[in-house]
């Protein structure tokens, strides 16, 4: 795919995408379990 | 105190007690899915280990011909982009919570130097395929060598090198590096989330 200065295959860009999906999961989703054991460190 | 030993093992004591080294718990704010990015990366290097010791004692003509070697080949393959996919994610994730406060600097830079000394690894990865992909990477690769004056240390035509930067010095260099940043990051606890603005922090 190419727009301008940019070029790049669709298995890259699909890649990228996924890994910019998981990002976002990643930082709304929490662990599952109970509480939490803060340390406090 | 007495003696070298005695010195060496208080320090350590003192830098990583027990219950720092092997925590049982952690701080509540790490009950996210972000702070699971590092041990994914850590787990597909296991994977990558494990997949690599098992192609390296059967060799080139075992994982291009047989079943099985194609198995282990294409695991070892998988196990890096999934290794690189979480390193990324990893990297993502701490420099946005700017992961570097709190004294963490060398945290930060053994994992950013972890990073590059992957690069090569992978790279000699494809180096060492023993097929026309991994001669065309050489072929083009050497022309950046060369570019970057470096082409007579490492020559990419040179199998034999390749392959043991892949097998023993690349791999060695990234497991000692991911063991001191593992340590610090043991040693200066996860790093908090970045307070609100005028909480100061």
């Amino acid at each position: 795919m190419h727009w301008g200065i940019f070029l790049i295959s669709v298995p890259n860009l699909i890649v990228i995408g996924v890994m910019v999906a998981v990002f976002a999961l990643g930082i709304a989703l929490r662990l599952p379990g109970h509480g939490g054991g803060a340390s406090g460190r | 105190m007495s003696n070298l030993t005695a010195r060496l093992r208080a320090s350590l004591v003192a830098a990583l007690p027990p219950e720092q080294l092997l925590p049982d718990s952690q701080p509540e704010y790490v009950r996210s899915y972000v702070y699971v990015f590092g041990a994914t990366t850590l787990a597909s290097f296991g994977f990558l280990i494990i997949s690599g010791i098992v192609l390296a004692l059967f060799g080139p003509g075992w994982w291009h011909v047989s079943r099985i070697g194609h198995f282990f080949n294409s695991i070892h393959f998988w196990s890096v982009q999934a290794f690189f996919f979480f390193m990324v994610l990893h990297l993502w994730a701490q420099f946005f919570m700017a992961a570097w406060r709190g004294g963490r600097g060398i945290t930060w830079l053994t994992g950013a130097v972890t990073f590059v000394v992957s690069l090569g690894a992978a790279f000699t990865g494809y180096l060492s395929q023993q097929n026309f992909d991994s001669q065309w990477i050489a072929v083009q690769g050497k022309d950046a060598m060369n570019a970057i004056g470096i082409g007579a240390y490492f020559n990419l035509l040179n199998f034999g090198q390749m392959y043991t930067y892949h097998v023993f010095l690349l791999p060695v260099a990234v497991a000692a590096l991911t063991t001191v940043h593992l340590l610090q990051v043991r040693r200066r606890g996860v790093v908090p989330p970045i307070p609100p603005r005028g909480l100061g922090g």
